[in-house]
């Protein structure tokens, strides 16, 4: 299997996830009309853990298998994918999802500016921008469909795990309601 | 009463999604894990269709070049095109390159009697990959000066990074000055002095360099440069 096939995965992936935070997200701004965020939310923690558990094995991929060198902006947002995939592994393996989930939708959040500015930077190359084999953040090692860079996949990954933990350890508009009938 | 009604449903709360969710949940699951194993399976098949070919082309990228003469000293940092004072370069005489196109016609850049404009081009790098088309436009504008020859060198070919192969980059493009193919260890771009890309050398006819830049250039510039190397 060759580099770019794994990278061209990695892309259908991202797209795979973009979609389906879209579909969430629509279907939470429409009051749920087709009954996505409750399809969804039984297996949200399960997704967001295996986003998080495949960006960061992909991202080990690409700097240890396809040789690609991370720049400071890399390092940046591995700093709190990292830390997220293993927060949600541990969640999911000791049930004690609220308790470890929150921090690792914290990370998400947290990591997806930085995603989004990595990406500017990378589209930014105006007059006088260079690509230096010193490894310059704006370098693009992968672009699949004309956008989808390593940072792009990254925010993707980001806005996928905080929209599904998001949507796993808020309490559904049911559950709200019967926790508001039982305080009254 | 409504106590009663309360520990009801706190009792069902835990059966309700094992009895009717849980199969729904399974079944998401396994449609996202088909999605995903038929994305890989996408991935795979994309990739590997043109295999044979790729590893042709991966082959043709790259040729072995010959470079008569002194080394160029490296592109320091924030150097002014064409200043004297700044370019370690300036005036020296750049080594010939002898080398071959992807078609396999050989290319020689040297010293020829005509001007030249040299351009190093990555075809992962997006700066380059923007340069190509302004330096195209300016051709098919009537733009090059007489008597100015523009060359290209393939350069740092990497099939792991985005655009490969660059012959199929540069034919894409229309791009129709003379391009050399740079060897696998970029021995070309590192002995013309260049360090990041796009990498361009302004010749004079002797082969003597009158400057040199590093990154990408508006079209305005790219022609007045044009310009002056033609006016040696």
């Amino acid at each position: 299997m060759t580099v770019e096939t794994v990278t061209l995965y990695l892309a259908l992936l991202s797209l795979l996830a973009m979609a389906i935070t879209a579909g969430v997200i629509a279907s939470a701004l429409t009051g749920d009309r087709f009954g996505l965020l409750a399809t969804v939310r039984p297996v949200a923690f399960e997704l967001a853990t295996a986003v998080a558990v495949t960006a960061t094995v992909g991202s080990l991929y690409l700097s240890e298998g396809a040789g690609f060198t991370p720049c400071r902006l890399c390092w940046v947002q591995r700093a709190f994918m990292y830390p997220a995939a293993l927060l949600l592994v541990a969640a999911v393996g000791t049930g004690r999802r609220a308790l470890l989930g929150k921090p690792a939708w914290l990370l998400a959040v947290a990591g997806l500016p930085v995603s989004v500015f990595h990406r500017i930077e990378q589209a930014a190359g105006g007059v006088g921008a260079f690509c230096d084999q010193s490894n310059p953040c704006s370098l693009r090692w992968v672009e699949h469909f004309g956008f989808v860079t390593i940072p792009t996949m990254a925010g993707i990954g980001f806005s996928t795990i905080a929209t599904l933990l998001g949507l796993a350890l808020l309490p559904s508009r049911r559950v709200a309601t019967e926790r508001q009938l039982q305080r009254s | 009463m409504a106590q009663t009604t309360s520990k009801k449903t706190r009792q069902k709360r835990p059966t309700a999604p094992g009895a009717g969710g849980g199969s729904s949940r399974g079944f998401l699951l396994a449609v996202i894990g088909i999605v995903v194993i038929g994305l890989g399976a996408v991935a795979v098949f994309a990739t590997n269709r043109g295999e044979g070919d790729a590893s042709l082309s991966d082959a043709e990228q790259t040729a072995p070049v010959e470079l008569d003469g002194a080394a160029l000293p490296q592109l320091p940092e924030g150097v002014r095109i064409g200043d004297a004072t700044s370019d370690p370069a300036f005036g020296t005489t750049a080594p010939t390159l002898t080398g071959t196109g992807f078609d396999g016609t050989d290319v020689v850049i040297g010293a020829d009697g005509s001007p030249k404009v040299v351009y190093f081009l990555a075809h992962w790098c997006p700066h380059c990959q923007a340069e190509v088309p302004l330096i195209q436009d300016l051709i098919e504008d009537g733009r090059l000066p007489d008597g100015l020859d523009v060359y290209a060198v393939s350069t740092a070919v990497d099939r792991g990074r985005g655009n490969f192969p660059p012959s199929e980059w540069l034919e894409d493009e229309g791009f129709t000055p003379t391009v050399a193919r740079d060897d696998a260890d970029g021995t070309a771009f590192a002995t013309f002095g260049g360090s990041s890309f796009p990498y361009v050398v302004y010749l004079d006819g002797d082969n003597r360099v009158l400057g040199r830049s590093a990154g990408s250039l508006d079209g305005e510039t790219i022609e007045q440069l044009w310009e002056l190397t033609a006016s040696g």
